[in-house]
């Protein structure tokens, strides 16, 4: 559950990168977060996992409130949220298996638990054949799936995906899409950021348009 | 905290020496010269204190009788049991003196023959209690035995133990002023191979904490580095200076006359060495908390 009420974001005073921006995304629902290069979605994005702080109005996400939440409560937010970053966010130096139990491990989970749940998520996204390869050798596809991997293996309630089709060409990123889709399907929250109009034609959600800070939904 | 984290910090921490070798063979080796330099002054001085305390043990008063005095020794030795603080006192006459004396000049006592009659004056050996050895109340002691003007001279060896003293601290506070300097630039040097680390691993550290890791998971397999640095320092140093011991004793006791052995100069103890690597594993945590600031900021 997501919903933020008047929300602004400022680097500078006076220039605001979001405006009076209030919305609800409910549980279990799949949202398109919609607008062009600069228009405030990753910052948006960003806001949801405490990533970035705003400079006035109220988020609250899964129960925490994120206007006066403590540092030390930051980590349990983020647990509870699987971010798909722009620039997937890969260890190079560590397997597709070791990037994806990074989430497992610093729950304390044990050995053959990490082993049965990686590989879960590796299958769900068509990956599991790969497991012991390193994200160089990877095709920018692949990346992007290892990155939804590691998202989704702790079962999060919200998912949010930023621009996870930005380097794809259609047919991946229909692929990549209908993963999120499946996810979305076993009742977590997904929030998607895109500017690829080819989707939404193609996937008929609700979509949350921003442009220059500022959210409306067509009606 | 459960078993499974800490087999992934123990990992991760290992991981990380691993992955800088050289920096940290650099580190360790600081921290075992610093360790080194401050354990052999505290085993300097602590043989140096235990020397001294056994010649406190050992100090008493000699009291050297005046030739006149040739008979009434046993009322004398009564007068001086008397006095506050005495615990034994014993008798030695000038015969028992020359005997003495000559028998430390071994070979060559002849020139004694020479000489007509017997220099060396009577005396009397006086044991202390405990509580009077100190320079005050031998002094106490000596001007009551003066009082009797019996005795020619009174001495005491309290003088030079108290020079002793005064170059043991002197030493302490030498030894305390190189150790810190060595100890402070080994935290320095400790903090700064965390920095490097930490640097090297930012992608990593960024990522743990998107994730929901929390600072303490991220901290702790840099402050576990540290312990290690630490607890290897120490070992290396223990190592070495029971080798520069070992060979010290080794050139010494080649010096027959010196007197010294592995009895009355022994290696540190157990409990010395236990203090010196808790301490260096304390030096290496704070050195690397010191870095560990850095992980919090952004």
């Amino acid at each position: 559950m997501i919903q933020l009420y008047h929300v602004y974001k400022s680097y500078l005073k006076g220039v605001h990168v979001l405006e009076d921006v209030s919305l609800t995304v409910s549980r279990g629902e799949f949202a398109f977060l919609v607008g062009p290069s600069g228009a405030g979605k990753t910052t948006l994005l960003k806001l949801l996992f405490s990533a970035e702080s705003f400079t006035d109005g109220q988020v609250i996400v899964n129960n925490y409130n994120l206007a006066n939440i403590r540092h030390k409560n930051i980590p349990y937010l983020r647990r509870s949220i699987g971010v798909v970053f722009q620039d997937f966010k890969l260890l190079n130096n560590r397997s597709v298996f070791d990037n994806v139990a990074i989430t497992l491990e610093i729950l304390g989970a044990g050995k053959n638990d990490i082993r049965r749940r990686v590989t879960k998520a590796l299958k769900q996204v068509g990956l599991q054949y790969l497991e012991d390869k390193y994200p160089l050798e990877l095709s920018g596809g692949e990346q992007q799936r290892v990155a939804i991997a590691r998202a989704v293996v702790n079962n999060p309630s919200i998912l949010l995906a930023d621009e996870p089709t930005g380097n794809l060409d259609p047919d991946l990123s229909v692929e990549i899409m209908n993963i999120l889709n499946d996810i979305n399907a076993m009742g977590t929250t997904v929030l998607v950021a895109t500017h690829d109009k080819y989707l939404l034609g193609k996937f008929e959600k609700r979509t949350i348009m921003i442009n220059k800070g500022r959210v409306s939904e067509p009606i | 905290m459960n078993i499974n984290q800490i087999i992934y910090f123990i990992k991760h921490s290992l991981s990380n020496i691993r992955h800088s070798l050289l920096v940290n063979f650099v580190t360790i080796s600081t921290i075992s010269i610093a360790i080194l330099i401050f354990s052999s002054f505290v085993m300097i001085i602590f043989n140096l204190t235990n020397l001294v305390s056994k010649f406190e043990d050992d100090v008493h008063i000699v009291a050297y009788l005046n030739d006149d005095f040739v008979s009434g020794y046993e009322n004398i030795k009564k007068n001086i049991l008397k006095l506050n603080g005495v615990n034994r006192v014993r008798y030695r006459s000038k015969e028992q003196a020359l005997a003495i004396f000559k028998s430390s000049l071994g070979k060559n006592d002849r020139f004694l023959d020479d000489i007509p009659h017997n220099p060396l004056p009577a005396s009397f050996e006086i044991r202390l209690e405990n509580d009077f050895k100190s320079k005050a109340k031998l002094k106490g002691i000596a001007s009551a035995l003066k009082t009797m003007r019996i005795f020619d001279d009174i001495s005491f060896g309290q003088e030079w133990i108290e020079h002793f003293h005064n170059f043991l601290n002197i030493l302490k506070v030498i030894g305390t002023a190189i150790g810190a300097g060595f100890l402070f630039a080994a935290v320095f040097i400790i903090s700064n191979t965390i920095k490097l680390t930490i640097y090297a691993r930012r992608d990593e550290i960024e990522i743990l904490k998107l994730v929901g890791a929390t600072d303490g998971f991220i901290k702790a397999p840099f402050l576990i580095e540290g312990i290690i640095q630490g607890f290897l320092g120490a070992i290396i140093s223990i190592a070495a200076l029971y080798v520069l011991y070992l060979m010290f004793l080794a050139k010494i006791q080649a010096l027959s006359f010196v007197g010294i052995n592995s009895t009355n100069m022994p290696f540190l103890p157990p409990k010395f060495l236990a203090l010196v690597l808790l301490f260096s594993v304390l030096l290496g945590m704070v050195g690397s908390a010191m870095s560990l600031g850095e992980i919090i900021k952004g």
